[in-house]
């Protein structure tokens, strides 16, 4: 079984492969996606401290939680194309990112949008904010420095070193930057300590969140795909297919 | 060790006939911290004398991260770094070397004149201390991240601007604890937990970077 996956890693055989898979992940992703937002936006009851406006976690906590999910992708693919030089891995791994750089915008956007009914900012230097910031900042220099290199390859590498210094360097930051939010502000606006979900409100969040991450799946394949066909176009299976 | 210090006397031969280029970064510091209090002066007079650690560990941070750029530069544009790749006197201490003469030309006199100036702006004899301790041990931490991603960025044409994109975010820590250590100090609090994870973090620095250099160098000069 584990050896038949390995077979897919080629190139040829990993076009095949993700053709067939990503009918399946999008469709689940669009089952969970539109039952999980149909729950949350109209049989979930409204929170009698928030408001309506409580329903943009349906879409913020799984962008949150792939923005870094992403970065784990990013980060077991760069070490596998490290170790063994599979092409393949590189270019999930550089897709990884850019998808996970869209998800973690996302979730700033969406924490923003929440946060101006709430807390009267569009902004606030708040310490999870700050390390999904700095998470941002982190994958368009992953980005970037993968894009400055004239050759592929040499560009994937270099990503891909960054992209393993970038994973033990998040803890630290994120140690850091609580360290610091904790000295430098009162908690005056994210007093409420954390009330425990109720189960109508979570049910939806848990099936949005794993239509997001099966959307992830599919548009990372479909992204690697593409890189790998624009890379490959003038090799003799892509001119066969 | 004996090529270690072999390296190192190298470094600090080429650096002593080059003249000036030692007192380059601590004029650079004095010219940012003079643009800072021109751009904050607008403020009342004891918002900025609390400002004034906290805006000289700042521009000493900007200094190092212009700073890296030559670490590895030189070196690379004469072949010197083809030589040693393809001799076997390519390890880990030679990258060590490097990075310990590169901190202690060019970063290390930032070092020593940012407590003096700290002083001369108005701060108490403690806060300087623990300013001077605080950059004593986070500036071979940034020295060592730094180089890697120098390392990295060496080929490119336009790496200057990707290099400081790229390396501020991960200094992110360090300059927390290092602004909350001086901080911490000048409002007369404890700080030596910040000092005790600056070191924490140089260690771990120590540990990865010069193996990280190395596989980016390789990157770089294939």
């Amino acid at each position: 079984m584990l050896l038949k996956l390995l077979e897919n890693i080629s190139p040829k055989n990993f076009y095949v492969f993700v053709g067939k898979v990503i009918p399946w992940t999008l469709s689940f992703a669009i089952l969970l996606i539109t039952y999980g937002l149909y729950l949350g936006l109209f049989v979930a009851p409204t929170d009698y401290q928030q408001g309506e406006a409580f329903r943009i976690i349906y879409v913020h906590v799984p962008s949150a939680w792939l923005s870094l999910f992403a970065y784990s992708v990013l980060f077991a693919s760069a070490v596998i194309a490290l170790i063994w030089r599979i092409k393949i891995f590189e270019i999930i791994a550089i897709s990884s990112a850019k998808i996970g750089a869209l998800f973690t915008f996302l979730a700033l956007v969406t924490g923003a949008i929440w946060g101006k009914p709430m807390w009267g900012t569009w902004w606030v230097w708040d310490a999870r904010l700050t390390s999904e910031l700095i998470l941002f900042f982190i994958y368009l220099s992953i980005i970037l420095l993968y894009n400055s290199f004239d050759d592929y390859r040499k560009g994937a590498k270099a990503a891909n070193i960054l992209a393993v210094i970038g994973f033990i360097n998040i803890p630290i930051i994120h140690f850091s930057v609580e360290w610091w939010n904790t000295l430098h502000q009162g908690p005056s606006v994210m007093k409420f300590s954390a009330p425990s979900i109720a189960s109508e409100m979570l049910v939806p969040l848990i099936y949005t969140s794993i239509g997001f991450t099966l959307y992830f799946v599919t548009a990372l394949l479909l992204s690697a795909r593409n890189i790998l066909v624009d890379r490959e176009r003038k090799s003799q299976w892509i001119q066969s297919i | 060790m004996e090529k270690f210090n072999r390296f190192i006397k190298k470094e600090l031969l080429i650096a002593s006939r080059s003249g000036y280029d030692f007192f380059m970064p601590t004029i650079y510091l004095l010219i940012i911290i003079t643009s800072f209090n021109i751009s904050v002066s607008y403020i009342s007079k004891n918002i900025i004398i609390e400002l004034v650690p906290l805006m000289i560990w700042l521009s000493c941070l900007l200094v190092c991260v212009l700073n890296l750029e030559s670490v590895f530069k030189e070196d690379y544009e004469d072949g010197t770094l083809d030589y040693f790749f393809t001799s076997d006197n390519f390890h880990e201490s030679f990258i060590i070397a490097k990075i310990f003469s590169h901190w202690a030309l060019s970063v290390f006199p930032i070092v020593i004149t940012s407590p003096i100036i700290g002083f001369l702006l108005g701060i108490d004899s403690q806060t300087t201390l623990i300013l001077f301790l605080s950059l004593l041990i986070g500036t071979p931490a940034m020295s060592l991240l730094g180089s890697v991603v120098s390392a990295l960025t060496l080929s490119l044409k336009r790496g200057k601007i990707l290099l400081s994109i790229i390396v501020l975010p991960l200094y992110v820590p360090i300059l927390i604890f290092g602004t909350s250590a001086v901080n911490n100090s000048f409002l007369n609090m404890n700080f030596y937990s910040e000092l005790i994870l600056l070191g924490i973090i140089f260690l771990i620095f120590l540990l990865i970077s010069p193996v990280a250099c190395l596989k980016s160098l390789k990157i770089s000069l294939d």
